[in-house]
């Protein structure tokens, strides 16, 4: 556990010190993987525009989630894919993100880190996919 | 034995050793428990064996407050009385439902046991694995769940008038007098001893009956009625010195598709919270708080059962003629994955986008809808007292004014959200509240009462708090008992009767133990 928390607080060391590091170089390669990551899990939604209804409901909810490249972070870290934000630590599949999503969709129901959306019920991460197709 | 009340000579006078007013549940329920033999017992019961216009028109009343089905149309005044209409529902209320009570489901339970044969229920078990079958299962939920599975156990249901009529025919010591109604008790000057009753037909008979000891069981709403009418010793009324009778009225509140559901129909869990036949007994399971959650949040008890809309088949997507019909939007399926199928409904709810998932989806889905019971806390203004109308006997009339907790649409939808969760946690479905603020629906609309009429005498050790005390009889009064719902201090999400029965049952053996 300590190593793990070590491990961690290297790794976030390492990250904020990344754009110093890297320069304009490093800042493309972070937003090139950031826009890759969204665009990973946009395409988990096959029908966008209906998804954007309860997606636009959401940020008006939440407007600090508001900006795309926020929410992917938030949705990424909600998976359990990455401990750093902006740090791309992964490739996973296609099928690995909805093994992913679904186990992080029954935990968050299952502590009731839920939202409800017109009505809806709905796990923070579904909720946050949803948003992320606007 | 039986005898018609209009065939006495007037002014005739009954003498008993133990008078028991009304021929419900509660009332037979004591008659043949008590009549053993060692003691004369009678019974005045208001109407005959059947229903009756003139005998049913005496419950008319006046409704305040929130909106309640008329008194006289609610229940029932003949033979067996309430139970003639009866659903039959039967649960034991558990040891946090008698938190308020001056003793616990220990003290209980051998009377729920007995209950149970009463009630024709068979075996005495409300576990949920002998009443499982695996075609309606109860939803696995974990140890840490902020909910638990219930169920209601049916009874036939039990015609009390019916089922017991042979008996109270040749019961010994035993005399049930029909069309016999109770308008007047009659104390001493102390008001510390009942020595009387006087009693009146429709068509213009009086006599008087008296005995060692009382028993009034007329009904939640009666039982008050009465006490408040008997007021020439006390011009409050009998045992009302602490202005507490009529007081703390109890009824639950229903509502109907609170919410609606999205789940997988060919899941068992999806018949448990419905009724269903199991072993020859209706079953309905029901969804409720976990007794922590409930202490946590101060949620009153609820519970909710599951029921069907109807199921979406692949013929009615894309019908609009139907009045729910759907478009189905995705017809890709990925097996074993996870994937979000999102589905247009323009059903009669107006709701122009739902979602599932689509791994729920191997059959065709079913729409649900919530049906939701609750028991909201005792309130001093929810009450019944007299109106300024008499009936034909003469007696004022009751007045009506229940009230519900100011949080009660609050408390609704966050069990509502907690099942949500629930379902979302298990895969089982989604679920959406149904609000003005969500969906423009408002549920509210369809608030029922469940025609259970609890409070208005309700039990308490102390005078101050309550009008009967542990044993059921009224403080102050040697000789005085009250039989059902209207001593429960506090109630859970089920129907009385059960409890009515197991409560008679104990009272029965107190007045044995006097004699």
């Amino acid at each position: 556990m300590l190593l793990a928390r070590r491990r961690t607080l290297m790794l976030l060391a390492w990250a904020s010190s990344l754009p110093l590091l890297l320069g304009s170089t490093g800042s493309l390669a972070a937003e090139e993987a950031a826009a890759s990551r969204t665009g990973r899990l946009r395409a988990l939604i096959r029908e966008p525009e209906l998804a954007r209804v309860l997606g636009r409901a959401y940020r008006a909810q939440c407007p600090e989630e508001a900006e795309a490249g926020t929410l992917a972070r938030l949705l990424w870290s909600d998976l359990g894919l990455s401990d750093v934000p902006g740090l791309q630590v992964s490739e996973p599949s296609r099928e690995q993100l909805w093994t992913a999503l679904d186990t992080c969709v029954r935990a968050q129901f299952g502590r009731g880190d839920s939202v409800q959306i017109q009505g809806w019920t709905l796990a923070r991460a579904e909720a946050r996919l949803c948003a992320l197709c606007e | 034995m039986f005898i018609d009340a209009r065939t006495l000579p007037q002014n005739y006078m009954i003498e008993a050793d133990v008078c028991i007013i009304g021929g419900g549940a509660a009332g037979i329920t004591l008659a043949r428990e008590l009549s053993d033999g060692r003691r004369k017992v009678v019974v005045l019961e208001s109407g005959g064996f059947e229903y009756d216009v003139g005998t049913q028109a005496l419950y008319a009343g006046e409704v305040i407050g929130g909106a309640y089905i008329p008194l006289e149309a609610d229940r029932l005044r003949f033979l067996g009385g309430s139970t003639n209409h009866w659903q039959g529902s039967c649960r034991p209320f558990d040891a946090l439902d008698l938190a308020d009570w001056p003793f616990g489901f220990e003290a209980l339970e051998r009377y729920y046991r007995r209950a149970s044969e009463i009630c024709q229920l068979g075996r005495y078990t409300f576990e949920l694995q002998d009443w499982t079958v695996s075609e309606a299962l109860p939803l696995a939920l974990p140890k840490d769940s902020r909910l638990k599975n219930g169920l209601f156990v049916y009874s036939p249901p039990t015609r009390f008038g019916t089922v017991y009529r042979h008996d109270l025919e040749t019961a010994a010591d035993l005399t049930v007098y029909l069309f016999a109604n109770v308008v007047q008790i009659d104390s001493n000057r102390e008001a510390s001893t009942v020595t009387g009753l006087q009693v009146a037909c429709l068509d213009g008979k009086r006599f008087r009956a008296r005995a060692r000891h009382y028993v009034l069981a007329t009904g939640g709403i009666e039982n008050a009625r009465l006490l408040l009418n008997s007021n020439h010793v006390q011009s409050g009324g009998l045992g009302n010195d602490n202005d507490l009778v009529g007081r703390y009225f109890m009824d639950h509140a229903n509502v109907h598709g609170a919410a609606t559901i999205l789940a997988d129909a060919s899941r068992p869990e999806m018949n448990f919270y419905n009724h269903h036949f199991v072993h020859g007994h209706i079953i309905e399971g029901y969804f409720s708080a976990s007794d922590a959650l409930r202490r946590e949040e101060h949620l009153p008890p609820f519970a909710i059962g599951i029921r069907p809309m109807g199921t979406v088949t692949q013929a009615a997507v894309g019908n609009l003629t139907l009045p729910a019909p759907l478009r189905r939007l995705l017809s890709e399926r990925a097996a074993n994955a996870l994937s979000f199928d999102l589905l247009r409904i323009q059903d009669r709810l107006q709701v122009p986008v739902e979602w599932v998932y689509d791994r729920m989806w191997r059959t065709p889905p079913g729409m649900y809808f919530t049906e939701y019971g609750c028991g909201p806390p005792p309130d001093p203004q929810s009450r019944v007292t007299l109106g300024d109308a008499t009936d034909a006997l003469g007696m004022r009339e009751s007045r009506l004014d229940w009230r519900l907790p100011a949080d009660f649409e609050r408390t609704m939808y966050r069990a509502h959200e907690l099942l949500g969760q629930e379902l979302g946690r298990s895969g089982l479905g989604r679920l959406r509240i149904e609000s003005p603020a969500t969906t423009g629906q408002n549920p509210m609309a369809s608030l029922s009462q469940g025609s259970h009429h609890m409070g208005t005498t309700r039990m308490h050790t102390d005078p101050r708090s309550g009008v009967v005390d542990a044993d059921a009889r009224i403080h102050g009064i040697e000789n005085l008992f009250v039989a059902g719902s209207s001593v429960f201090p506090s109630y859970a999400c089920d129907d009385p009767t059960f409890t009515i029965v197991a409560l008679a049952l104990r009272l029965s053996d107190h007045l044995k133990s006097l004699s």
